[in-house]
Formats: structure tokens, sequence, C-alpha cells
């Protein structure tokens, strides 16, 4: 048996010992124990859809925490049967994150799965996020502190893959000093060993925050050393002022990064708006995402119950490109602008205006704009309605001339919510566009043609509140996939005809 | 691992997540808005505390808070404090200032950027609220908003204050002091 089988079977045993405990010890000073559950089902079937996988999957993910005085165990227990993503873990092998903290006031100490997020993400990110099925996470040793003004963190272990199979070195360290004024200035040296995925990757890194009363001021720069003579960049800042009820975020990104096929480096700081509507979120384009200069501003404005919100992004490709985004064609340039106006007055009927336009790749182009109300039948009870249209246009190129063409969509949601009991949600995605058929109801099933050949994806979502600590989720129907994105990482979500259901518990 | 297996771990694990055995919250330390660090243990000392874990692109996390304010603003003189924990990572840190900053909210803004600390508390996702007595024990906790939501969590709280007598109230520390 290897050290690792001995170990992970080591705390497996400890962990059961830890349950056994919660259930029958009834007060231990100082001790808590908490965590949570989640059983994940579910079954797609081929049919007339244009699906081509008989999708099954069952995954549970338990999650256990104990904290004792000055310490802090975690296990978590992940078996796949198989996962979504066609995965399999069992037995030992699904013990897959385990970690043991000391903490004190100014000291932390941890051996064993962690995740390191320093510069906003553009001098190093690791991150683990399950519903995208990534992980960029690391096995070892990671050592915080502060002292007086001074904060320092150093790390030694290995990075491991989402499948556990490629495991490289890796190590770094950060330091940093907090002025009594309101300006931190910190530098961090990350070092990659050579591995299957990469030769050794040297990463040094600056940052620098000064906080003051009507604002802050963020900036933060990277260089590589990889391939001999390759000089690798990124350069972040984001600049924020306020008033009582109105804010500005204005954020510059210039980014030179080669592709390193090491997630932790190349994760830098993305503010795209992620709430924006469903229409636009599922097609919301990754662009430029490690080379790219890009400039953004971020408008909030609060009038009485009204909240007005105005995002506008700039950027091209960051080839040839010294300070700001490029309007030519040939450099990708991208350029979107959302808007949002909601009345929400507490406890009341809630009206909801959104739009926007945004630009897929160059000369592809996507408007729209959907509106939401949300009627408080009375203190517990809520029926909320929503449609959404947008379309899109794209050029065909004959002869050289533009042909322009492209599709329309809409999206319509009507829910019915009842606090903690639980909520019914209809949906009903429509698009003409030919290429989108997979995932949709077979043709003929509804006889109604919105625009003419269109496609209907048809769905319906349960939730049920139970026992104050469990929720039930069952999905039903046909959903079109697109963009899935969870703090500023996305991934390209299929489409799926099928039911879903998933049971959250916390404990 | 065989499925009848499997149904028996979740069967047990359901069963231990309902019994009755108080659950002391765990501590934890974060930094604020302006980087200072704010320790549970310590602020359990002035009372109450009701936690929220939300995130800027969680658009029911930003229903929530006005009413969760209304709820603050109400209980603040008997003692209860509320945590408006970010669960935003790095890449969306940068809207939680300009978002606070321009609201009316009475609430400590923590960042838990990793998300551990949500995970310690049980949470899988946003908005999730846990009130936690001033002796340290989790009274209630609740995932997920829909309209209605902040009617059960204030009765949580009044409930909280007719029953815990061990709640330092303002008066009481006033008293202290003098």
């Amino acid at each position: 048996m290897t050290s690792s089988k001995t170990l992970r079977l080591f705390i497996s045993g400890f962990s059961l010992v830890l349950l056994f405990s919660l259930v029958t010890v009834k007060e231990v000073a100082a001790l808590s124990i908490t965590g949570q559950n989640k059983i994940r089902y579910g079954r797609q079937a081929v049919s007339q859809t244009g699906l081509t996988d008989d999708l099954y999957y069952l995954e549970n993910y338990f999650e256990l925490f104990a904290s004792f005085e000055k310490f802090r165990f975690h296990v978590r227990q992940r078996y796949l049967m198989p996962s979504e993503y066609g995965q399999r873990l069992d037995g030992l092998a699904a013990f897959d994150k385990i970690d043991v903290e000391y903490i004190t006031d100014h000291l932390r100490i941890k051996g064993g799965d962690f995740y390191q997020e320093w510069g906003r993400g553009l001098l190093m990110g690791s991150l683990e996020s399950i519903d995208l099925n990534f992980d960029s996470g690391l096995e070892g040793l990671v050592v915080e502190g502060d002292y007086k003004n001074f904060e320092v963190s150093i790390f030694r272990g290995v990075e491991v893959d989402t499948t556990n199979t490629v495991q490289e070195g890796a190590g770094g360290g950060m330091l940093s000093y907090r002025f009594p004024f309101g300006l931190k200035l910190g530098g961090s040296i990350i070092h990659l060993d050579d591995g299957i995925r990469h030769e050794a990757i040297d990463r040094r890194g600056v940052e620098g925050e000064y906080i003051f009363d009507f604002g802050s001021a963020y900036v933060s720069y990277t260089t590589d050393s990889y391939f001999y003579g390759t000089y690798p960049h990124g350069f972040y800042s984001a600049l924020e002022f306020f008033g009582r009820n109105w804010a500005v975020l204005l954020d510059y990104k210039n980014y030179r990064f080669a592709y390193y096929v090491v997630p932790a480096l190349l994760f830098p700081p993305q503010v795209f708006p992620e709430n924006i509507m469903y229409l636009f979120s599922r097609n919301k384009p990754a662009t430029h995402f490690t080379n790219d200069v890009g400039l953004q501003a971020d408008l909030t404005y609060r009038w009485n119950d009204w909240d007005f919100n105005l995002n506008v992004n700039q950027s091209s490709y960051q080839e040839k490109i010294k300070i700001l985004p490029s309007l030519d064609l040939s450099q990708r340039p991208f350029w979107s602008t959302f808007f949002s106006a909601e009345y929400a007055p507490l406890g009341k009927d809630r009206v909801l205006f959104q739009g926007g336009y945004m630009e897929n790749t160059a000369l592809n182009y996507r408007y729209g704009a959907g509106t939401l109300y949300e009627w408080r039948i009375n203190r517990k009870l809520s029926l909320t309605g929503e449609l959404q249209f947008d379309k899109y246009i794209t050029p065909t190129w004959v002869d050289d001339i533009a042909h322009w063409g492209g599709y329309r969509e809409a999206y319509l949601l009507v829910g019915l919510a009842k606090s903690h009991f639980g909520t019914i949600t209809g949906t009903l995605g429509m698009s003409n566009d030919p290429w989108a058929s997979q995932g949709a109801i077979p043709k003929g099933w509804l006889k109604s043609d919105f625009w003419g050949k269109d496609m209907y994806w048809p769905a319906i979502l349960l939730t049920a509140d139970f026992m104050e600590q469990h929720q039930l989720r069952v999905f039903y129907g046909y959903d079109r996939g697109g963009l899935g994105c969870a703090g500023g990482l996305c991934r390209w979500v299929p489409p799926f005809r099928g039911i879903k259901v998933s049971l959250t518990s916390q404990f | 691992m065989k499925r009848s297996t499997f149904v028996l771990v979740i069967l047990s694990i359901l069963l231990i997540s309902q019994s009755s055995i108080a659950k002391n919250a765990p501590d934890f330390t974060l930094r604020d808005l302006k980087g200072n660090q704010v320790k549970l243990s310590e602020q359990l000392k002035h009372g109450p505390i009701l936690i929220d874990f939300w995130a800027t692109y969680c658009k029911s996390c930003l229903h929530e808070m006005p009413q969760l304010n209304e709820i603050g603003k109400k209980y603040k003189d008997r003692g209860l404090q509320i945590l408006a924990i970010s669960t935003d990572s790095p890449k969306s840190a940068a809207k939680v200032r300009p978002y606070i900053n321009s609201s009316d909210y009475d609430f400590i803004v923590l960042l838990d950027n990793k998300q551990e600390v949500r995970r310690l508390f049980g949470g899988t996702s946003t908005p999730y609220t846990v009130l936690i007595s001033a002796s340290g024990e989790i009274v209630y906790s609740h995932l997920g908003y829909v309209p209605g939501d902040e009617i059960e969590i204030e009765a949580q709280v009044a409930q909280l204050f007719e029953s815990d007598t061990n709640t330092p109230s303002i008066d009481s520390k006033e008293s202290t002091n003098d």
C-alpha cells in the first residue's frame, strides 16, 4: 500500500470517528462539526432531439469540517458513478480533498489540499469549480502570517489537474506591507518546476492598493520567464469612486500570456458582468482571455427605489498594441454595452428592464432587451414573469460583398414561489437559428411557428425546502445549453434533454 | 462501491444532518473592505450575528440585502450585527466596493474570496443565511432567497432574542461600563 493510500485510509477512518462523535457526543466544548452533502443525478435519453449521448450520472459530494481549538480538519468525499463528465471515483480514491490547518490570530499553517489566489488572480489563481469540472488546486504545505503591517504567504506543493493524473511541483511566496494611510504594496515570486505540461516557469509580480475616503485604486503587474527570450506579461488596474448613491468603476487590462497549460497562471481578472440577461449570458464570449487589451466602465446609480446600472466594455487583441484597444478588424475588436433599470420598493412588486448590445467576434452583433415583473401576491407568495428577445446578425461574404443575415431568439419564464416552501418555474426558449436544433423539442410537437422554422426548449424546474436543512431541485425538459460561468470561470454547457435531480443538505 | 452501499451512506448522512445536537459556529477571521481583520469570536462579544453569504453576480442576493438591512436596523439596538460576507472571487472583487459604497447598508462587509468560510458553514451556493447566537451556536440557516424569506428570518431573530438570555444587550453593556 502506498503512503498516499495509507494516509487516505487513515483520514477516512478519522472521518468516521468524527461522524460517530457527531451523533453520540452531545456536548464537546469548542468542537464544531459542520459540512454539507449534495447528491446529483441526471438522465438523458437519446431521442429525436439531435443529441447523441445517452447520458447518465450519479454523484455525491460529502464535505466535513471539524474545528477544535486552533485546529481545523477538512475532508471531502466525492463519489462519481459516473460523473456528468464521465469520470469514476469510489472507494478510498473518492476522498479527493483532505487538509489540516493550524490557525492562530497571526499564523496559519495548512497541509494537504489548498488554493492560492494572489493579485486578484493575475499573479496566481488556483481555484476549483465543481459545476464547471475545473480544478487547479495544489497539494502540499502553505504558511500564511502577519506581523504588524506585514503579511507573508509561502507555499510548496504539487499542482494537480482535474483528473489527478498529472502532478508537477510548484512553490512561491508573497510579501506585502500595509501603510497606515491606506496604501498596500506587495510582491510575489512563483516557480513552477519543469514537468509534463510545461517547462520551468518563473513568475514575478507586484501589486498596489490604495483605499481612500471616496474610492480606491488597484494595480498589479506580472512578468514571466518562460522559453528563453520570451517574457509574457500582464497588467491590470481598477479605479473606483463612489458617492452616497452612485459608484463608478473603471478597469483596464493589458495581457500578453503564453498558453502554458497551467490553469493557475491563466486566470487574470475579468470584470465582464455575469448577471446580465439570460440570452446574453449564455452567449457571452470569452474574448481575448489571455491576450487582450481592454477598458471597462461600470456605473451604478440609485434614486429612491430605482437602481440603474450601465456597463461599457471595449477590448481587442494585444498584439502590436501598446496601450489602448484597437478598432482594426484584424485585431478582433469587441464592444459591449449593457444597461438595467430596476424598481424595487421594499416588500412590494418589482419590475426590471434590461438590454444591451455585444459583439461576438468582429462583424457579428447581438442586441436585445427584456423585462421582468414580480408580483407579491401576499407576504409569502410571489409570481414572476419574464420575457426576453434578442437578435443576432452576421454577414455571409459572396464576392467580397456582405449579405447580412442571422436569427432571432426569445425566452419566457413564469415562476411561482412560496417562501420557505418551494418554487415551480416554467421556461420556454425559442430560436429560428438553423444551427441550434440540438436539444430542442422535435419538430411538429409544437404546431406554432412564432417566427417560422422555430426551435423550442420547454422546461420545468421544481425546488422544495424541507426540514430546514435540505433543498431538492428537479429539472425536467429541454435545456439549450450555452456558456456557463461562475466567478469569472466559464465552460460550454452542452444541450440536455431529460431529468436532473439534486438534493443539498447542510449540517 | 455498490449502489446499495451508496444509498446507505446517503441515508446515514441525511440522518446525521437531522441530529438535534447544538452546533457550535466555527471561528474564522476575514478582512473587511478596508483591509482590517475581523474575527467571528470577537464580534460575538457584542451580540448575536446574522451572516449573509452573497456575491455581486448573484441577483437574488442583491434582492435579499435590502430586506436584511431592515432587519438589522430593527434589532441593532438589541445588539444584532449583520456580517455580509462577499464570496466574489478576486476576478469580480472589484465590484464589491462600488456596490456596497453606493448603498446605504449598515453591514460589516467581509471578503471570502476562496469561499472557504461559506463552505465551512455548509453553504453550497449563495445567498446563504446563518444566524448565530451570542453564545456561538448556529440556530438557523437557510439557502437561497425568494420573496417572503425575510419574514422567517426576522421571526428567527425575534425568537433568538426571546430565548437567548445570554445576549448582551446594548443597555447591559452600557451599565457594565458604568
